[in-house]
């Protein structure tokens, strides 16, 4: 039997594992709730130490309880009061979830300072799987499941020794309760004389925990998934990948967890109709664009068609016929996996001027054209929530080294220098703002000292002019752009990675990434950009969406876009000579320095190399096991979703049907195939009416007929009883002459001659007869 | 010492056990609406514990064996003792529950564990209030092990029972023998009986000279005339006491509570005399007689274990309207010492009138007139009160 020691030191370890894990899931999400944490946990301890010294009597320990209530109750009202708080920053009743985790916690001290009973024990069990589960839905990093996992193997540990004492009548029952008997408890000597602390116990419990998470797996993995997105909670974009509410916000720190998920599975058909096999690995797919900046947030420019700065496009208007790009024109076809606001489409793609522009179709068959803004940031879907139907996109994409170029259009307003612009709402003035002042004389610097390295820069700024306001001259946007986006490609200054920090709440993400951290992820480096060169009076865009495909291999045309390759870069408008033919609509075109130009959005992308090459290398020793259980976890755990399942079953079954896997099937199932045929004949062995053999024919066939005749033969009776037995049930005596004859030859060692024999066999013949006699 | 076939397994799901299963549901079912990976499996993981709950069970009740051993009779309010041995059959350490019950007698014992091979004897001490063949429930295996949530309950030995003699009393043996000695020309009695229903002393040893205080009975009256000084004899030991105890469970009515406690009343006086003379210096012959077609005769001397066996007739004895009168023949004395006690529910029962008007000598007892030499047990002393008002 285990002490009392182990089974508090266990259940006190439980509860303290379940608070730990709620403090640390609720510190990204209410902090508060994780400081509360570790004053509950420093009563736990107190508790612990006061077990069977000191406790409350019952009625104390209720006031405890009420006062603890009405300290809730008004930490709530308060938490409703403050408008900042989460109850309203997050969807009700979702909101209220991190508020549950304090109360959870404040209710097991206040259980373990009172008289405790057998229903106490569970109580307390309870509430730990109740705050272990609110804390499962807040987090789901690996360190969170680390603890999860310590939280269940104290729990099972707990809960085996809470069974040893329990049924062994050493815990108080529920009041009004009928015990049952007090056991007598027993033990084989050596079990007697092992210590008993716990520790044995414990081996145990890690086996068993061992069993069932074997047990839970397979079931785990063959679960169809449900359709809804992945749950996330307070912890906006902590993720690789898109969210239904499109928003980017720098200000969110912690490690981001890489998303398989697929959102979209594209076909590309050449225009004979075969399989275009060339889509490029690092294609862009643009998802949505933001102009706006302002403390770590993009948000999209107003909607309205006044507020663009595109007056029209190169292309013919909106008609209902499809464009035709010639032999180099692909069709996509978008099939969405998750259900997002908007579509994504191939960016950039070349425009023909005598074409119309790139359409996508919805499934009906009715034409869907794309707005003609001059780069492809497609209208939102109604409604916004529903899944978005297939659609085709005709493109053609632009030779090296104009691949990042994106159709040229007209300014819808007359271009102006940076600080000079008529009217505020001016779109330039848009995409030129920057309402960090710190970071405009950062920027001029630094292209100051990145001059001293790049002469192209140095030029650029032997141009640029510094009235109203620092800026470079149109004509060197684009070689700026293309220098800075190659700068943060090149340089070690600044590192790519996936674990956001953020040093001080209090300054912009922007200006701590470029001074402070220099590191981050795409969206880090594409936002820094952007707000460079607008500082430089370079008019800019923040764009959003994927980059990059994967080929299903299968020589198919078919790649999926997923939620890992989702990408953030910067579009900036450039402008350029305008092309022989350019059908202006504006009176007079715009010219610079003498020249006739149009305008351009150039995609430019700053981020310093791709997930997969930064998490490339793999370290060894504790920290590649480290390393290799949160790859687990995220694939098969937290992230195991539908396509993951669906490729599993594949890979299995190719693995079953094509590869060695028939042969391990098979040794499997001769393997499991030996003892389940011994199980299986043992209980048919227990099932057949055992058949004694008493080495004497004739009264074998007496036993076989006891055995048959369904004549109630008592346990312990002697052959001689039984056979009085029988012969008063079918009124013979040949049972007893039998037996009588068996004794004799049994015991007597008197042989039984041949034609005694046949006698007794006569006699049992007899009984047979009397038997069918009585039946009938 | 009885075999112990195999039961038939039934699993018991506790409240836990349901508290638990609806637990792991709606935690399963949340994460799976919502897309929690982490509580889906956490889900299945409490499924899978209770998997491996019902399995360790199972396999700590399948391997148990035991025999249960013979309970002898006792007397009610006396402590029986039930043993049985239970073996480990299994190649590993058991950890389990066994239970037992009777009645409202239930003891458990926990083995926590047995080893391998090993085995152990299991004792209740139980007691039993009432007279009667009382059933010794099942002995059975339930096991919870490890997390108590699902118990896998086994019989391992079938039901058997115990005989419970009637209550004892106490009984004053010098009172009874001085009430006998007056019964001898007790009321009511027409003439002298030819012989003494008292017990006699037993075999001369010697005289000696008559000290005072000696009875005059037992001058010998030869050698005083002899020697000229009174002398007396002198005995080994005292006889023995033969009873003939003659049982009339008259019972008019089943359903009358009163009635039945007359009945038991009696009974007890009957074991209790058995008792008495058994545990006493000088053990008699004793007879005892219940009456039936034919009546039950049994005798002896009244040791300890001829007491249990002989009075297990009376621990299932009924009580009937029409009580059989015993042959006098049944009763005629198998010794002279022989006092016969006719112990009957109703005063002037037909029992004794008919071996009275049989020339047969006995003396009757009955709950109207309790003796003052039987005190009977607790339990009965209501009775007894009623039945002096």
């Amino acid at each position: 039997m285990p002490t009392l020691f182990a089974f508090r030191l266990s259940t006190y370890l439980t509860l303290a594992l379940a608070c730990l894990c709620v403090s640390y899931a609720e510190w990204n999400v209410l902090r508060q709730a994780s400081y509360f944490g570790a004053v509950v946990l420093a009563l736990l301890g107190l508790a612990f130490w006061c077990e069977g010294r000191y406790e409350l009597d019952l009625s104390a320990a209720n006031r405890l309880g009420f006062i603890i209530g009405i300290v809730a109750a008004g930490w709530i009202a308060v938490q409703f009061v403050n408008k900042n708080s989460l109850i309203y920053t997050l969807p009700w009743p979702t909101s209220l979830l991190p508020y549950l985790g304090p109360l959870l916690m404040i209710l097991m001290p206040a259980k373990l300072f009172r008289p405790k009973h057998t229903g106490d024990w569970w109580a307390m069990q309870g509430i730990g799987l109740a705050a272990a589960g609110l804390a499962t839905a807040i987090e789901d990093d690996a360190v969170f499941v680390a603890l999860l996992g310590l939280y269940a193997v104290a729990g099972v540990w707990s809960l085996s020794l809470f069974f040893y004492l329990r049924v062994g009548g050493l815990l108080p029952p529920v009041p009004r309760t009928e015990p049952g008997p007090m056991p007598t408890i027993l033990a084989s000597q050596v079990q007697v004389e092992r210590v008993q602390f716990g520790g044995h116990f414990f081996g145990q419990t890690l086996v068993w925990v061992a069993v069932a998470l074997l047990l839970a797996l397979p079931l785990f993995f063959l679960t169809p998934r449900s359709s809804a997105p992945p749950w996330q909670f307070g912890k906006t974009r902590l993720e690789t990948g898109m969210t239904t509410d499109q928003a980017v916000d720098l200000n969110k720190a912690g490690e981001l967890q890489v998303n398989r998920e697929i959102v979209y599975e594209v076909r590309a058909r050449n225009r004979d109709g075969s399989p275009h096999l060339g889509l490029p690995g690092d294609q862009r797919f643009r998802y949505y664009t933001f102009g706006n900046y302002d403390a770590g947030r993009w948000q999209k420019l107003g909607n309205s068609r006044q507020n663009t700065v595109y007056a029209r496009g190169a292309s013919m208007p909106r008609v209902n016929v499809v464009p035709d790009f010639g032999p180099d024109q692909i069709e996509l076809t978008f099939t969405a996996k998750l259900s997002l606001p908007a579509p994504v489409l191939a960016d950039p793609v070349a425009w023909r001027v005598d074409q119309p522009v790139p359409v996508a179709n919805v499934a009906d068959g009715e034409l869907w054209f794309q707005p003609q803004d001059g780069f492809f940031a497609p209208r939102r879907l109604t409604p916004a929530k529903s899944m978005m139907p297939d659609y085709r996109q005709l493109v053609a994409f632009n030779p090296p080294p104009d691949r990042d170029l994106g159709p040229p259009f007209e300014l819808s307003v007359p271009f102006l220098p940076a600080g000079r612009e008529a009217r505020p709402e001016n779109p330039l003035v848009q995409l030129r703002t920057v309402r960090l002042p710190r970071l405009r004389a950062w920027s001029v610097d630094f292209f100051k000292r990145l001059a001293l390295t790049d002469p192209v820069i140095a030029g650029c700024l032997g141009r640029a002019v510094s009235k109203p306001e620092f800026q470079f001259v149109p004509r060197d946007y684009e070689a700026v752009a293309v220098r800075l986006a190659a700068y943060f490609n090149a340089t070690a200054d600044y590192q790519y990675t996936l674990k956001l920090r953020r040093l001080d709440l209090t300054v912009d993400p922007v200006e701590e990434f470029l001074v402070q951290t220099r590191e981050g992820h795409c969206e880090r480096f594409a936002a820094a950009t952007a707000l460079i060169l607008r500082c430089v009076g370079i008019p800019t865009q923040y764009a959003l969406g994927y980059k990059g495909c994967d080929g299903d291999g299968d020589d198919s045309g078919a790649y999926t876009i997923r939620q890992e390759n989702a990408h953030a870069w910067v579009d900036v408008l450039v402008p350029r000579p305008a092309p022989p033919g350019f059908p202006f609509v504006g009176k007079p075109p715009e010219e610079l320095d003498g020249q006739v130009v149009v305008w351009h959005w150039l995609s430019i992308d700053p981020t310093p190399g791709t997930e997969a090459e930064t998490t490339a290398a793999t370290p060894g020793g504790i920290r590649g096991v480290w390393g290799g259980t949160v790859s687990f976890l995220s694939d098969f755990v937290v992230g195991y979703n539908a396509e993951r399942r669906r490729r599993i079953v594949q890979s299995f079954a190719r693995w079953v049907l094509q590869g060695p896997g028939r042969f391990v099937l098979l040794a499997v199932a001769l393997l499991a195939g030996v003892p389940a045929v011994g199980l299986i004949a043992r209980a048919r062995r227990k099932r057949r009416p055992v058949v004694a053999r008493s080495g004497l024919t004739w009264f074998d066939r007496y036993l076989a007929f006891v055995l048959k005749s369904g004549l109630q033969v008592e346990p312990g009776q002697t052959p001689r009883e039984s056979a009085a037995a029988i012969d008063q049930a079918l009124g013979t005596d040949s049972a007893s002459l039998i037996v009588e004859r068996y004794y004799l030859a049994r015991f007597a060692g008197r042989p039984v001659a041949a034609d005694e024999a046949a006698r007794l066999d006569g006699l049992v013949a007899t009984l047979h007869a009397k038997l069918a006699g009585r039946t009938s | 010492m009885s075999n112990t076939p195999t039961g038939r397994t039934r699993v018991r799901t506790t409240r836990a056990a349901w508290v638990w299963v609806m637990t792991a549901g709606i935690i399963t079912v949340v994460g799976w609406y919502k897309s929690i990976n982490l509580l889906v499996l956490g889900g299945y993981f409490l499924l899978a514990l209770l998997a491996v709950n019902l399995r360790l069970a199972w396999r700590a009740s399948s391997r148990l064996r035991a025999v249960r051993h013979a309970t002898p009779p006792a007397f009610a309010g006396e402590t029986v003792t039930v043993t049985a041995d239970i073996v480990n059959e299994a190649s590993f350490p058991l950890t389990t529950l066994v239970t037992a019950e009777a009645g409202v007698n239930r003891s458990a014992w926990m083995f926590s564990p047995l080893d391998s091979g090993d085995r152990k004897t299991i004792t209740a001490r139980w007691n039993f209030a009432r007279r009667g063949r009382h059933a010794l429930g099942p002995l059975k295996v339930d096991s919870s092990y490890p997390l108590g949530l699902l118990h896998v309950e086994r019989q391992l030995a079938p039901d058997e029972s115990v005989l419970i003699l009637p209550l004892v009393g106490k009984i004053d043996l010098e009172l009874f023998r001085y009430w006998l000695t007056r019964q001898e020309a007790g009321a009511g009695e027409t003439h002298r009986p030819s012989r003494r229903a008292t017990p006699g002393n037993g075999d001369v040893r010697g005289l000696r000279p008559y000290r005072p205080g000696d009875s005059p009975r037992e001058v010998h009256w030869k050698t005083a005339a002899r020697l000229n000084q009174l002398f007396v004899r002198e005995y080994d030991q005292t006889e023995p006491m033969d009873l003939v105890l003659i049982v009339d469970p008259w019972l008019p009515n089943a359903e009358d509570d009163e009635a039945a406690r007359r009945l038991e009343w009696v009974l007890s006086l009957a074991v209790s005399l058995a008792v008495a003379s058994a545990v006493s210096d000088s053990p008699a012959e004793l007879t005892l007689i219940v009456p039936g077609t034919p009546p039950a005769t049994f005798h002896g001397r009244a040791t300890t274990t001829f007491v249990r066996r002989a009075f297990a007739a009376l621990a299932e004895l009924e009580g009937c309207a029409d009580v059989p009168l015993v042959p006098a023949d049944f009763v005629r004395p198998r010794s002279n010492r022989a006092a016969r006690l006719v112990l009957s529910t109703r005063p002037r029962g037909p029992t004794a009138q008919a071996l009275r008007a049989a020339g047969l000598t006995c003396a009757e007892v009955t709950p109207d007139r309790p003796p003052s030499w039987f005190t009977p047990p607790l339990a009965l002393a209501p009775t007894v009160k009623n039945s002096r008002r």
